[in-house]
């Protein structure tokens, strides 16, 4: 079967259950190289699952997922982490290792998938703090900083390795709307710059509309909404229009 | 009060129905999995040795302190009850020191290590590898494309392996000084005559199967601990429970193994036993 060499990421009719509880149900969607694609939902709707299931992290129990024209749902271990070589993932909690240092933590997945010299990963990991305006804290433990900074130490790591596809799970969630609107310039950087394809998980219309190409809403674990921010904006169902301008109703 | 009854009533209604025995099956099997799984990509290479060494800091020369004062204390307690069994026979003083290192190198010395270590280190390899789950670091390294179970499982189960026969060593001559300690105050026996006695009718195989066979020793602790951890439920209550399992568990099976890897010694090498 052939797919269209410029799709980043595609799922097709993906249904995943935890127990006796059905989190998704024949979801699909196609995000093209270069986009960003957002999802929207209430808490506990699986846009979790469906960001983890992207990457392998979770396995569907039907359907099938794939990055770069690439079936994951049939990988073993060892092809699942060259895949995830390409993909970066930015954790709702942001994740970053505790128990080393702020650089440290960008450090880490150069050190561990790249043969490059020290010099050069010390060079990588100094662009990064930049880039994410954490320059200063480099020597700090991750436990030293706000939840914002943390966030953002979460982008540079995930960024290490100039990832072709970001996963972003509710970046915006618990930040000052200082760090909230440096995420959204880095994001739009990433994708307009970079042509890095973007696949975002939030709650809020509000923030994922001027970087997102499409967005989805999720409802029940059915895909009740996909489009472009404009299609979905006009649409008429109750839950849609929620997300869309919630003060509006 | 109460809220203790419930509990207790709720716990052993939760062990005796049907679903606490399908637990435990899940349990069982999914551990028989992850100790083949541990296996074979133990003799895999490439090893982390960075990382491999950070562990073995961390579980065995961490661990020295402890098995040197436990080993001294327990070497006393075993002086005092080989004399207090042997005073009738007569001769006493100059049997200790033969009995003593021959009971330690083979059966005190790996068995008090192993216990000593899965209760340090198999409860600080469980707990951490479940934190690690819980707080999704786990997810983390593999989503940057870092195989999670060779870095955090195999190091440190690999670090058991070597640490447990070197602090096995170190526990047993610890237990030999503390014998000695107990001489000195009761017979005022010298070192020089104390240490001919020790190794009078000791020989190398006394020594190193015995301690070789704590390596097996190692494998268990480590991979019970990091089995509970690594595959913990992803709550708080998860990690508790992670530690304190890892403690009981890595322990029930040292005690076992021991009892068993003793017995195939024996059959296999009567020449030692003897």
């Amino acid at each position: 079967m052939n797919f269209d060499t410029d799709v980043a990421i595609r799922f097709d009719r993906v249904a995943k259950s935890i127990g006796s509880t059905h989190i998704l149900e024949d979801i699909s969607f196609t995000i093209p190289r270069g986009t960003a694609f957002s999802i929207l939902g209430r808490r506990g709707t699986g846009k979790t699952i469906a960001l983890k299931l992207a990457v392998g992290l979770v396995k569907p129990d039907r359907g099938r997922i794939f990055i770069n024209q690439e079936d994951i749902t049939t990988l073993d271990a060892p092809e699942l982490l060259r895949v995830r070589k390409s993909t970066g993932f930015v954790f709702q909690n942001s994740a970053v290792f505790d128990s080393i240092s702020v650089a440290e933590n960008i450090a880490f997945p150069l050190r561990y998938n790249s043969e490059r010299p020290e010099r050069e990963i010390q060079e990588r990991v100094r662009q990064q703090l930049l880039e994410v305006g954490l320059e200063r804290d480099g020597d700090k433990m991750p436990v030293d900083l706000s939840v914002g900074m943390r966030k953002l130490l979460g982008f540079a790591r995930a960024l290490a390795c100039y990832p072709a596809i970001l996963l972003v799970d509710d970046p915006w969630n618990g930040v000052d709307s200082i760090t909230a609107a440096l995420i959204s310039k880095l994001l739009l950087d990433l994708k307009q710059r970079r042509r890095t394809t973007l696949l975002i998980i939030d709650n809020k219309m509000t923030e994922v509309r001027p970087i997102s190409d499409q967005v989805a809403i999720l409802e029940g674990g059915h895909m009740i909404a996909c489009g472009s921010p404009d299609e979905v904006a006009g649409c008429d169902n109750l839950i849609v229009r929620q997300f869309v301008s919630p003060e509006g109703l | 009060m109460l809220r203790t009854l419930s509990t207790s009533i709720s716990n052993s209604q939760a062990l005796s129905g049907p679903s606490s025995i399908n637990r435990l099956w899940a349990a069982s099997t999914g551990f028989i999995r992850f100790a083949f799984r541990t296996s074979r990509e133990l003799v895999h290479p490439p090893w982390d040795i960075e990382e491999i060494s950070r562990q073995v800091y961390e579980i065995g020369w961490r661990s020295t302190p402890l098995i040197l004062v436990a080993g001294a204390v327990v070497g006393i307690v075993m002086a005092e009850l080989i004399w207090t069994a042997l005073v009738n026979y007569g001769a006493v003083d100059s049997v200790i020191p033969a009995e003593l290192s021959r009971t330690m190198f083979r059966q005190m010395g790996p068995l008090m290590t192993g216990i000593l270590v899965s209760g340090r280190a198999g409860a600080a390899i469980g707990a951490e590898l479940a934190v690690l789950r819980i707080t999704e670091q786990i997810d983390a390294l593999e989503s940057l494309a870092i195989n999670s179970f060779r870095y955090l499982v195999v190091t440190r189960v690999i670090a058991c392996i070597i640490a447990l026969p070197i602090l096995t060593t170190l526990m047993s001559f610890a237990e030999i000084g503390g014998g000695f300690l107990w001489e000195a105050v009761h017979s005022e026996m010298s070192v020089r005559l104390y240490t001919g006695r020790v190794f009078d009718n000791v020989g190398w195989g006394d020594y190193i199967l015995p301690t070789l066979m704590t390596a097996v020793l190692g494998f268990a602790i480590g991979t019970v601990a990091s089995y509970l951890g690594y595959t913990v439920e992803e709550n708080t209550a998860g990690v508790r429970r992670a530690s304190m399992h890892s403690v009981v568990v890595s322990s029930l099976f040292v005690i076992t193994l021991n009892l068993f890897l003793n017995q195939m010694m024996s059959f296999w090498f009567p020449g030692i036993a003897e």
